[in-house]
């Protein structure tokens, strides 16, 4: 692991509400960094700022002050269109609800990264075959969202989120639209690509047993970050366990 | 309480709503126009004189109402597409499913009562500017044409409360019968379980042979009569259901393999467009033959327009004779395009109307040449009279007399040379004949001379002198016919227009998610604004361009009706689609503002 930061989070503050009306502020200051293949958590409860943190990082919304950098690059100067080209080629996402497109097979899902840059055919069904193999849904390729189950759908809205190779995958609650035993594997699966294939993955979830997938989990309560927990060389159980003593004392 | 609920919604929604209501305001408008018309017998009776014309509007009446009917079940799922996450957060606070219902009732009736009474207003305006434009086009004084026709109110009200009831009970019980949860999936699921090839193929060939019988079945009309239509009707809307069901998805199928729609967003346009046309089928069939029932009726009348002169035209060589020419009568003449005019000078007494020999040699009467049946329906030829058949008991000694002025009338025709011809004493006059190129162009300029010529006062009976007499019968007589095309094509078109501009609309709220999803993943608003203009367009385009072709095929019928029925059609075509274009750019404006929310708002709490 080299220890470069693939996400640099500066002061980072976002308002809500016009002039006339009440401001609502999301993050009052945010700072952390995401070092590359790292596996980084986010927790807090809803309401705590999470989500507004992940769709800023997700380019899809802006900051009313404070600097992100991903690959040491500033996103807050690029334009829309930039703003596309870099969430097309440098982010995957995986979201709650899947986001799948219905009208499109599993395969054609997962191409839909690379058409947009525009890849030869050949290469995309080269890419997709690679990324089905790895996600064991090769079988499946052919089928549509709907013929697919919970679990098998997140697996392929993993795969579109990889298929393009980026270097930050941002995951929105995968586990939650899951059952217990569809989030294990999709957690397992998540830890091996991170360890594998050098992508660094921000997590944002609530759920502790997601949490303790994670390298470092950042907790963040009333826009701030309170407090962060590293695992280190604990097993999964034993950062469970911290993490839930931890969610027991920090509220 | 359960007012404030039901309204709630108008307040945060006022663009949908307005959407809804002009769409719905549109749809009775035209409505109200059509029955204005059709519930007028005295402006039927003194306008057309057809025997069939009831039967036609009656034809029309039902066809209007079976768009209508479909119409505003597209608008009340855009309706209740919008509310239905609304409802069920009502239900899952523990509101009754009766007060559910008294919420549906309420908001349905006043959004479609509420669009009747505007769309009422609106169709009592449409139909005194369209009839008055219409009147000035066709040179025809529409007489008893009421803008207010008490009748036709009734009518449209009674429709649209009846529509109203029928849309709230089924809402009622797509809501209170079906989980919230299948409802919402039932949106998404789309039918997949048909993509059998083999049977693609079949349905593709079997609506082929029924687009082929019945096109025959139009060009054979001489033989089957009356039946041809029926047939027609059926067999095309059956083949074109069948034909769009089935090719389009083989193509799409087939496109989506190949290496063009791996670039940007060519797959997931055509994903969406697989999955639309699936369900577009209907909308896509049912628009294709409106489209092709309007511009065809629009064509026909166009035709009937340029047929009325030249059918005119037969009844005499000359379209205008002025006895005694003068300034003003020169100035006008100045004005108009012609393609003959000659004077005659005649000399008269008591019994005889002296005429130049050789003024008759260097400048022959004409006459038209009487074409055998099946080629009078191109402009007619003329031939040079002979000076001596212009004497005696003879068509060519009668149609002369016509022209004269009737002091002259009844008298006998002498031709003199030149010479004994101006030794002559008696009163001079001069006979100024001209015919012009289009009857329909100087329709106007002639009507300023008819007040110079001969009054109408001293004319006798029903006798036709020149081409603007026969011109003006012709019109009253066939103009209505005219007026009927042209009026049904421009209420068909705004009404299939707008049914496909809804039935796309309808689909906003499930097509926001995926469109959504897509900015997500990188993908620009200008791309999926692109890719909104590119799925629409294909839609717009299936329906104008079969209707295009079909009316094309169709026009043959009329081959044998009227003066070349292609002639300048493509002019008809053009304005039709630039009127259909205007919808599409509407639609596609329409649905990107629903579609592509440009300001995110973040947070758990915004529902994002």
């Amino acid at each position: 692991m080299d220890n470069q930061a693939v996400v640099t989070v500066t002061n980072l503050l976002k308002t809500y509400g016009s002039k006339n009306s009440a401001k609502y502020e999301a993050l009052k200051g945010v700072n952390f960094e995401v070092q590359s293949g790292e596996f980084v958590g986010i927790m807090g409860a809803s309401g705590s700022g999470k989500t507004t943190l992940l769709n800023l990082i997700a380019t899809l919304d802006r900051p009313t002050s404070g600097e992100i950098k991903i690959n040491q690059r500033s996103i807050s100067n690029l334009k829309q269109n930039e703003l596309s080209d870099f969430r097309a080629q440098e982010l995957g996402f995986i979201f709650q609800d899947f986001s799948l497109l219905e009208n499109l097979t599993a395969a054609e899902n997962i191409s839909l990264p690379l058409t947009l840059t525009n890849t030869k055919k050949a290469e995309i069904d080269n890419a997709v075959i690679q990324v089905a193999k790895r996600l064991s849904i090769e079988n499946f390729l052919d089928q549509y969202p709907a013929q697919l189950s919970g679990g098998q759908k997140q697996r392929v809205a993993a795969a579109r989120a990889l298929v393009h190779q980026p270097k930050l995958l941002l995951a929105d609650e995968p586990t939650g639209a899951l059952d217990s035993n569809s989030a294990r594997d999709l957690l397992e699966l998540l830890t091996e690509i991170n360890r594998d294939s050098d992508v660094s993955i921000l997590l944002v979830t609530h759920d502790p047993f997601s949490a303790s997938y994670c390298d470092r989990i950042l907790m963040i309560k009333d826009g701030v970050i309170g407090s962060s927990l590293v695992r280190e060389k604990q097993s999964r159980v034993e950062f469970y366990r911290e993490i839930l003593t931890d969610l027991g004392t920090y509220r | 309480m359960i007012r404030k609920l039901a309204f709630a919604g108008l307040h945060r929604r006022w663009a949908d709503y307005l959407v809804l209501f002009s769409g719905l305001s549109i749809g009775a408008a035209i409505f109200y126009m059509f029955a204005a018309l059709a519930t007028n017998e005295k402006f039927l009776k003194a306008n057309i004189n057809v025997g069939s014309v009831t039967q036609v509007f009656v034809f029309g009446l039902i066809l209007l109402t079976l768009i209508t009917i479909v119409y505003v079940g597209y608008a009340q799922s855009f309706l209740l597409g919008m509310r239905y996450k609304d409802y069920g957060v009502f239900l899952t606070f523990g509101a009754k499913p009766r007060k559910i219902s008294q919420m549906i009732m309420l908001e349905t009736f006043a959004v479609q009562l509420g669009s009747t009474v505007i769309g009422l207003f609106l169709g009592m305006g449409l139909t005194k500017i369209a009839s008055q434009w219409l009147a000035i086009q066709i040179h025809l004084p529409l007489t008893g044409l009421n803008v207010f026709q008490l009748p036709a109110v009734i009518i449209t009200i009674s429709l649209f409360v009846l529509l109203a009831i029928c849309s709230t009970v089924v809402s009622q019980i797509i809501v209170r019968t079906k989980p919230l949860q299948s409802i919402l999936k039932a949106n998404q699921l789309t039918n997949h379980s048909d993509q059998n090839f083999k049977l693609k193929i079949f349905e593709s060939i079997t609506g082929l042979v029924l687009l082929i019988i019945g096109f025959t079945a139009l060009f054979k009309i001489e033989v089957l009569q009356l039946a041809a239509i029926p047939v027609a009707l059926v067999t095309i809307s059956g083949g074109t259901y069948l034909v769009v069901h089935s090719v389009f998805s083989v193509i799409i199928n087939w496109l989506k393999k190949r290496n063009f729609s791996y670039r940007g967003l060519r797959l997931f346009t055509l994903g969406q467009l697989q999955f639309r046309i699936e369900n577009y089928t209907r909308v896509l069939s049912m628009v294709t033959i409106l489209f092709a029932l309007a511009l065809g009726a629009i064509v026909v009348g166009i035709g009937y327009h340029r047929q009325i002169p030249i059918m005119s035209s037969y009844s005499s060589a000359y379209s205008m004779n002025i006895t005694n020419p003068t300034k003003a009568t020169d100035k006008i003449i100045a004005k108009m395009d012609l393609v003959k005019n000659v004077s005659y000078a005649q000399i008269s007494d008591q019994k005889h109307i002296y005429l130049n020999q050789d003024q008759l040699r260097k400048q022959p009467l004409e006459a038209v040449v009487v074409p055998k049946a099946e080629h009078q329906l191109s402009q007619p030829h003329y031939k040079k009279i002979a000076a001596h058949k212009l004497v005696g008991r003879t068509v060519e000694n009668r149609n002369l007399m016509l022209m004269e002025s009737p002091a002259l009338r009844g008298k006998q025709i002498v031709i003199l040379p030149t010479k004994q011809f101006n030794q002559l004493a008696g009163t001079k006059s001069t006979l100024q004949l001209i015919r012009v190129r289009n009857l329909n162009q100087s329709f106007s300029k002639l009507k300023q001379l008819e007040r110079y010529s001969s009054s109408t006062a001293a004319k006798q009976g029903y006798e036709i002198t020149n081409s603007y007499e026969m011109f003006v019968i012709s019109n009253t007589l066939f103009g209505g016919l005219e007026f009927i095309g042209l009026f049904l094509g421009i209420a068909f078109l705004t009404m299939l227009a707008s049914c496909l501009m809804f039935k796309v609309l309808s689909g906003t709220q499930i097509d926001r998610n995926r469109y959504q999803m897509m900015m997500k993943i990188g993908v620009s608003i200008k791309q999926l604004k692109r890719a909104v203009a590119y799925e629409i367009g294909v839609l717009f385009v299936i329906p104008g361009a079969a209707g295009i072709l079909y009316v094309g095929l169709g026009l043959q019928v009329f081959k044998k009706l009227m003066v070349n029925p292609y002639d300048q059609w493509w002019w008809a075509v053009l304005g039709f689609s630039i009127c259909y274009g205007i919808y599409y750019l509407l639609t596609v404006k329409l649905y990107q503002r629903l579609v592509i929310q440009t300001n995110q708002t973040g947070g758990d709490k915004h529902g994002v």
